[in-house]
């Protein structure tokens, strides 16, 4: 299913594009509905697309030597999904659907190129990239500080 | 009053007087000072003797005359006497039925009479007033040696020490109103007398007096002035003191006396106004084989490694960081909690530290322009706001919430209740579900839960049901240290005491109409659950209420299956997250914080937060960032609640005591959360 730019502009990272850019992504952006427990990607997977989750909640997962698999982290409404996408990097952690879930896909290696031509959609896109993995990183210290865990 | 004069030689008669039916205190020299103790001829007082003070050390002179008032003060003061350094408290026992009881112990002071008070002495009575008679409660043993103090004459100062700085402090040398029954200024050739007081003026009567001659009128007024002008350095402004100290938290003058303070306590203990105590269970090993304790008070020191700790944390885990709790309580925060300042300007914590740091220097030292030792990075460049002058200020006794034949709050003496019932909420989390005839608790609201010969310790109500002559309450209690761990493995049927309930709880009230944000994390659910029940079962008054819940893995949460029962309500959202969970969980993982930056927070919103300090802490920085002013947040602190009732000093956090003016504060009342070391 095509996007709509202003399907796009809900979201609070890609308000302030100009509308040209919108279309632009919106060009390369598909809408897809996942069943409750449909596997999105896995830990190790090639290197895919971005995500950003519409409606759902979505359950990250990590495999520890010897401590089994760790739900690690749960995405929902609005936030970014997969964004070792832009680095090119295989998958960091597997992502179920904990819900019926509605995803918008961006073609990862045409947004790279996007990115690259047009620096306004790049600075954008990375902008808002590093902000959901700088607001993950203070989450995950926090979550290493083990503040509820006994003294 | 006009001032009549008592010739030296007749100095007997004063003490005779004082002395008649009543226990007389007056300056002596014992271990080579001159303190306060019985005083049973006038022979005894330091004749010809003086002392010679500067910091870190006092020496007894010979003064080569036979003035009987001539030093400045030694190294006790009235405090021994009205809080002295240990007494009990109450005993626990077994009764005849076999029940345990609690029965206080109160003193039987004989009356008393003072000879030879200084002015900063007097004021340093005032000072302790303010915390002990005039607070939330008033302390029954303090005030009845305090009644019991009938007849004070006190002595002006003429012989100041380098140390002192009573004229700065604004308390002496002079003695103000009737802080004494009976003011004395001694010249070469006596002392001249003037009643303040009408027990001042008939003893007046009964002195072999004279009327005073020109000279010594001239000589009294003299050597006062110079008192005045010696003790009035002007080396410190007590005006506006506190919110410059407070300015000053992060000056590299702290590091630097910490680099020379031995955290002795020295300076605690000499201090006339220092309050701070510890209730320790006495004989605790031989009470329990002979089915008896007592809980014993103790003076106890903010420079001691235990003042602040809980459960085996301190918050003022350094030398530098206890350094800054007393100079900022002493001339600081003080003013917030008692209106007053705590410091008299007597010298004492400077003549008698070991290292000889000056308190007036220091002071000094940090009353300039902040040289800041560390970077603004951390997010403290801006100086404390503190809050107005304690209303608990206010010389009015206030009752406690207890009801006539319930021992009262300042009684410190718990009543006996029992264990119903024990529900195990998680591996190291249970509630106990007791019968207690006391007031009920509001939301938010403690309670102090003593076990005889282990200690005592401060839980929040997590919920409570009235009956006819009962309350039956639930504690959710955690086992961390020893007195909780004995109160976690208690069984049904099993006694303990109970006092309060105690502190300010969750301001419903506040919240009535607007979207509530509760955020609870760990056994942070266990104070919130009274309100959350409150407004889960009023939505008329609350139609909106949005929970946020987290803990560290789906096995820690608390109360599941009453969650359950929160969530059939339509006016009650539930998003609960863990840190960690296997992938069976089904919930949310993650931060609690991450739960609030989804537009789940409407700006309109109220928000009461319970957890982890640091949780708190982030907590409130996302609801802000979500619209929440800080005057719509309200947190609930932990700190070491020993008394309940403002006594202990050991629950502070900077201007606040945390059982009187919280648990519960409104954020923007809370200016040191998340700063080390308070």
């Amino acid at each position: 299913m095509t996007v709509e730019s202003r399907t796009l502009a809900s979201f609070p990272g890609l308000a302030t594009l100009p509308t040209d850019a919108l279309a632009s992504i919106a060009s390369l952006t598909s809408e897809e509905r996942h069943r409750a427990d449909s596997l999105l990607f896995s830990e190790g997977d090639a290197p895919g697309d971005l995500y950003v989750i519409v409606r759902g909640h979505v359950q990250l997962t990590q495999r520890f030597d010897g401590r089994g698999t760790t739900a690690v982290l749960t995405l929902s409404d609005g936030e970014l999904l997969g964004w070792s996408a832009l680095l090119r990097r295989p998958r960091v952690a597997s992502a179920r659907a904990l819900t019926e879930t509605v995803l918008l896909r961006m073609n990862a290696s045409a947004l790279l190129e996007l990115c690259e031509n047009d620096p306004r959609v790049g600075h954008r896109v990375m902008a808002l990239a590093f902000e959901e993995v700088a607001d993950r990183l203070h989450a995950t210290r926090l979550q290493l500080l083990d503040v509820f865990g006994s003294k | 009053m006009s001032a009549r004069f008592l010739p030296r030689e007749s100095f007997a008669t004063l003490v005779d007087a004082l002395r008649d039916g009543r226990r007389l205190l007056g300056p002596r020299v014992r271990d080579g000072a001159i303190t306060f103790g019985d005083l049973e001829a006038a022979e005894e007082l330091p004749i010809g003797i003086g002392d010679e003070q500067s910091p870190g050390r006092y020496r007894l002179r010979d003064r080569g005359d036979d003035r009987a008032f001539g030093y400045a003060v030694g190294p006790t003061s009235l405090k021994e006497t009205l809080f002295p350094p240990r007494e009990t408290l109450f005993r626990a026992e077994r009764r005849a039925d076999g029940k345990v009881g609690f029965v206080a112990v109160k003193p039987k002071p004989e009356a008393t009479a003072v000879l030879g008070a200084r002015a900063c002495e007097l004021a340093a009575i005032g000072v302790q007033d303010r915390v002990f008679v005039h607070g939330v409660a008033s302390e029954p043993r303090y005030r009845a040696r305090r009644d019991a103090l009938r007849l004070v004459v006190a002595v002006q100062c003429t012989s100041p020490a380098a140390t002192c700085f009573c004229g700065d402090a604004g308390t002496g040398p002079r003695v103000h109103g009737d802080a004494a029954d009976l003011i004395a200024t001694e010249v070469d050739a006596g002392l001249v007398l003037e009643a303040r007081t009408d027990e001042g003026a008939r003893l007046l009567d009964r002195l072999p007096t004279r009327e005073v001659a020109g000279d010594e009128h001239v000589e009294a007024e003299r050597d006062l002035d110079a008192a005045t002008t010696k003790t009035r350095t002007g080396r410190l402004a007590f005006e506006g003191l506190p919110e410059r100290l407070f300015a000053a938290l992060d000056h590299a003058r702290w590091d630097e006396v910490a680099a020379r303070c031995l955290a002795c306590g020295n300076c605690t203990n000499v201090c006339p106004t220092c309050f701070c105590s510890h209730a320790e269970e006495a004989g605790a090993t031989a009470g329990a084989l002979e089915g008896r304790s007592e809980r014993v008070r103790v003076w106890e020191s903010c420079f001691s490694s235990d003042h602040g700790a809980m459960h085996g944390a301190n918050p003022r885990a350094t030398t530098k960081d206890r350094y800054r709790q007393w100079l900022t309580h002493k001339l600081g925060s003080w003013v917030a909690q008692f209106g007053t300042s705590g410091c008299v300007g007597c010298g004492r914590c400077t003549t008698w530290c070991p290292a000889g740091i000056d308190l007036v220097e220091e002071a000094r030292a940090l009353d300039g322009p902040v040289e800041s030792a560390g970077s603004a990075a951390d997010g403290f460049a801006s100086p404390v706001v503190l809050p107005e002058a304690s209303s608990a200020a206010e010389p009015a006794d206030r009752e406690g919430p207890l009801s006539c034949d319930a021992p009262r709050a300042e009684d410190l003496v718990p009543r006996a209740a029992e264990v119903l019932a024990i529900t195990r909420e998680t591996s190291d989390v249970v509630t106990l579900h007791v019968r207690d005839h006391g007031v009920a608790a509001e939301p938010g609201q403690f309670l102090q839960l003593s076990l005889p010969t282990i200690g005592e310790a401060p839980i929040s109500v997590s919920g409570v049901s009235r009956a006819e002559g009962f309350v039956d309450v639930e504690l959710t209690i955690r086992g961390v240290g020893a007195t909780t761990r004995a109160l976690t493995s208690l069984e049904p049927g099993a006694e303990l005491g109970v006092r309060g309930p105690y502190g300010r709880g969750w301001p419903l009230a506040a919240l009535e109409g607007a979207p509530v944000v509760i955020v609870a994390g760990g056994v942070g659910l266990a104070p919130l659950r009274g309100a959350i029940r409150a407004l889960v079962e009023a939505p008329e008054r609350f139609p909106d209420v949005r929970l946020f819940v987290g803990a560290r893995a789906p096995e820690d949460l608390l109360y599941p299956r009453e969650m359950i029962t929160w969530l059939e309500r339509s006016h009650v959202k539930l998003t609960v997250t863990v840190d960690h969970a296997s992938p069976a969980w089904r919930g949310h993982v993650g931060v609690v914080t991450r739960l609030l930056r989804r537009g789940a927070i409407p700006e309109d919103a109220r928000a009461l937060v319970c957890g982890p300090e640091i949780m708190m802490r982030f907590t409130s920085d996302a609801l802000l960032a979500a619209g929440v002013a800080h005057d719509r947040q309200w947190l609930t602190m932990e700190r070491h609640m020993k008394c309940a009732v403002g006594f202990c000093g050991r629950c502070q956090m900077g201007p606040h005591l945390v059982c009187r003016d919280g648990p519960v504060f409104r954020r923007d009342e809370l200016a040191l959360l998340g700063r080390e070391g308070f």
